[in-house]
């Protein structure tokens, strides 16, 4: 069974060459995210912020159709087409051709249709035409011929458009589009995950597509499952137009960007918040989360340790429950205790092994991210998993291998977490030994 | 028993300085460094020498404007250079610095894998990659060539929480490091474990 689903999912494929079923594309491009019933829970679907769509529920985020009905299979396609590139949802257009995405996106609309969403087949946006001709971007506008008839009517619309976001979206997306608003920080999803809003200076963040008219789609059905509002009934639909031609032209190009300021992010931004996106990003939970015998990680005891990590002639080291359980977590660490075991590898109880967690790489964190990274931690939902204290092998035994390798009777082995560990609760006693693992 | 003669032959020769022990000598106390120097834990040696032996690890190229900065910081505390740094006995190759080279085994039909050359070298590093491609890779595990990595290697789940600036940021430094090729790695033969491997027993 292992072998079978890391066969299907991990192992490497080239482009396709034969003409697929939609069934065979979704296995071996989509199942490892959104697993093979289409529920979003695919083996690496666990670390993902957002979570992978569950198309069971039929809830789509980027449709033409109103919220609470299924998308046409063209919006599905767009998705798969052009991906989401601020998720893990890449573009496949890249790597299939329009009728296997048609045929995936068949495929995956299969799974939606016991959800009893009904669908939204006749009540599609319709997007005014014009959208996309209006010369969205700012250096166009600023270009454009002073002669021409069009540059007066846009520079009126985009007037119009920042009027009306600066009313509706700057609360979220912040007045220079940045994603920086007074609510950034706040606004989680269904899912109950943190959910910032979207830097609207950045053409691929936006998961709809970022033309006039995706734009116009996305604001008039919103993102189902995240905090992302229809605006359909508070905009009239010329207003939508403006917001939309304006949004656009906020973009900036890559080469042309800046980075958002550290004041900026720290003023939007509460310290734990900052701390969870630095704490996932580097993926701390690499090691601290335990993961099954699939190598899928476990999503529900989250940061509660438990991965054995075995470096042989060393030890095994489990790695800590980080979260505050008063027993077997850090409910007693202060938040400047934490930040300086991981900068310095100097805990309140012992030293950390540098080989088990690499403190030297976080030594280089500034004080500032450290102590976010330390709110967070500080703030985890407090899990009962108790963790084995850490084995070195006795001092002689880590020698006595070091000059068996000299000799080259047996090469030092560093063997990271064995994927046959998937209880948590692992005694380490016995497991020093990476070969008794490998025979299992 | 008869009473054994003098030996006069020795008495006559030259005295020659004794160059045997002071090399026993050098040769103790270079094995001791090297016993001790990373791999009997590093918790028995002063933080400071830990910090400075696997700093090795990171590239020293200095950042040119605020994205290098940011890509250099990303870099170097996400750890990246755990992996992408060749790495054996001796502790990390401190003169290929996200040179790539750390091997990832599991024993099953996935096989062997070698971290990526980082450094933008077109053939065997990044090179041609363009910023998108990028991108896709860290957060997609889906590389220009059309292969994929699985999330355990490369962990592009967990990579998906960077925001694209940082994501850029990194692609930025990692083209400003000097390019370098990476040597064709070898597979492995039989079983047998070696020190430059990271092992996934199943």
């Amino acid at each position: 069974m292992i072998y079978t689903v890391m066969a299907l999912m991990g192992a490497g494929f080239s482009v396709v060459a034969h003409a697929a079923s939609g069934k065979e594309i979704y296995a071996q491009h989509c199942a490892r995210c959104h697993g093979d019933t289409g529920r979003g829970d695919g083996p690496a679907h666990t670390m993902q912020r957002p979570w992978p769509r569950d198309f069971t529920t039929g809830q789509y985020k980027f449709r033409s159709t109103p919220i609470g009905t299924l998308p046409m299979l063209q919006d599905v396609e767009r998705t798969i087409a052009n991906g989401i590139p601020r998720t893990s949802m890449s573009g496949y257009r890249k790597w299939l051709s329009a009728e296997e995405i048609r045929r995936v996106a068949e495929y995956t609309m299969d799974f939606s249709k016991a959800s009893g969403v009904p669908d939204g087949a006749g009540q599609s946006v319709s997007v005014p035409g014009d959208l996309d001709a209006a010369t969205p971007t700012a250096s166009a506008v600023s270009t454009a011929s002073p002669t021409s008839l069009n540059r007066s009517a846009l520079t009126e619309r985009l007037a119009r458009g920042k009027k009306a976001y600066t009313k509706n979206c700057a609360v979220c997306h912040g007045n220079d589009g940045r994603g920086l608003g007074e609510l950034a920080g706040q606004m989680r999803d269904t899912n109950g995950f943190l959910t910032n809003p979207v830097d609207l200076t950045d053409a691929l963040g936006y998961g709809g597509g970022s033309n006039p008219s995706d734009i116009y789609r996305t604001l008039t059905t919103g993102i189902a499952g995240s905090p992302m509002p229809r605006f359909d009934a508070v905009l009239d639909d010329e207003t939508r137009g403006d917001v939309a031609v304006y949004v656009a032209s906020l973009q900036v190009a890559p080469a042309e960007r800046t980075l958002v300021s550290r004041e900026a992010w720290n003023k939007a931004l509460p310290s734990r918040e900052r701390g969870e996106y630095m704490t996932r990003a580097m993926s701390c939970a690499l090691c601290h989360n335990a993961y099954d015998k699939s190598g899928e990680y476990y999503s529900e005891p989250y940061m509660a340790g438990g991965v054995a990590i075995t470096i042989p002639g060393l030890g095994v080291f489990p790695t800590r429950n980080i979260t505050s359980h008063p027993e077997d977590g850090l409910a007693d660490w202060t938040e400047a205790q934490i930040a300086r075991t991981i900068t310095t590898g100097y805990a309140p109880d012992r030293r950390i092994e540098a080989f088990s967690m690499p403190w030297v790489y976080f030594s280089h964190l500034t004080d500032e991210d450290s102590k976010d990274i330390a709110a967070y931690v500080k703030k985890l939902t407090p899990i009962q998993n108790k963790v084995p204290m850490r084995v070195y092998e006795p001092i002689w035994k880590r020698i006595w291998g070091r000059l068996r390798q000299l000799v080259g009777l047996e090469l030092g082995r560093l063997e990271y977490p064995p994927l046959s560990v998937g209880d948590r609760f692992m005694q380490t006693k016995g497991k020093s030994a990476g070969s008794e693992q490998r025979d299992e | 028993m008869s009473k054994r003669a003098p030996n006069k032959m020795l008495k006559k020769m030259p005295k020659k300085p004794n160059w045997m022990s002071p090399m026993i000598t050098v040769g103790v106390v270079v094995l001791l460094v090297w016993v001790f120097s990373i791999w009997p834990g590093t918790t028995i040696m002063p933080a400071g020498m830990v910090k400075w032996r696997l700093d090795q690890s990171i590239p020293m190229t200095e950042p040119k404007n605020d994205w290098q900065a940011r890509g250099k910081y990303l870099v170097t505390t996400a750890g990246c250079a755990m992996c992408h740094t060749p790495f054996s006995w001796i502790g990390p190759h401190h003169w290929k610095a996200l040179q790539g080279g750390m091997r990832v085994r599991w024993d099953n039909e996935l096989g062997e894998r070698l971290a990526l050359n980082l450094t933008p070298d077109p053939e065997t590093g990044i090179g041609n990659w363009t910023e998108e491609d990028f991108i896709t890779a860290m957060k997609s595990g889906l590389y220009p060539d059309g292969h994929a990595a699985h999330w355990q290697a490369m962990p592009w789940d967990m990579h998906s929480n960077w925001s694209l600036d940082d994501m850029r940021a990194m692609y930025r430094y990692l083209m400003a490091l000097p390019p370098a090729k990476q040597p064709k790695s070898k597979p492995i033969r039989g079983p047998r474990p070696r020190s430059d491997t990271f092992y996934f027993g199943t």
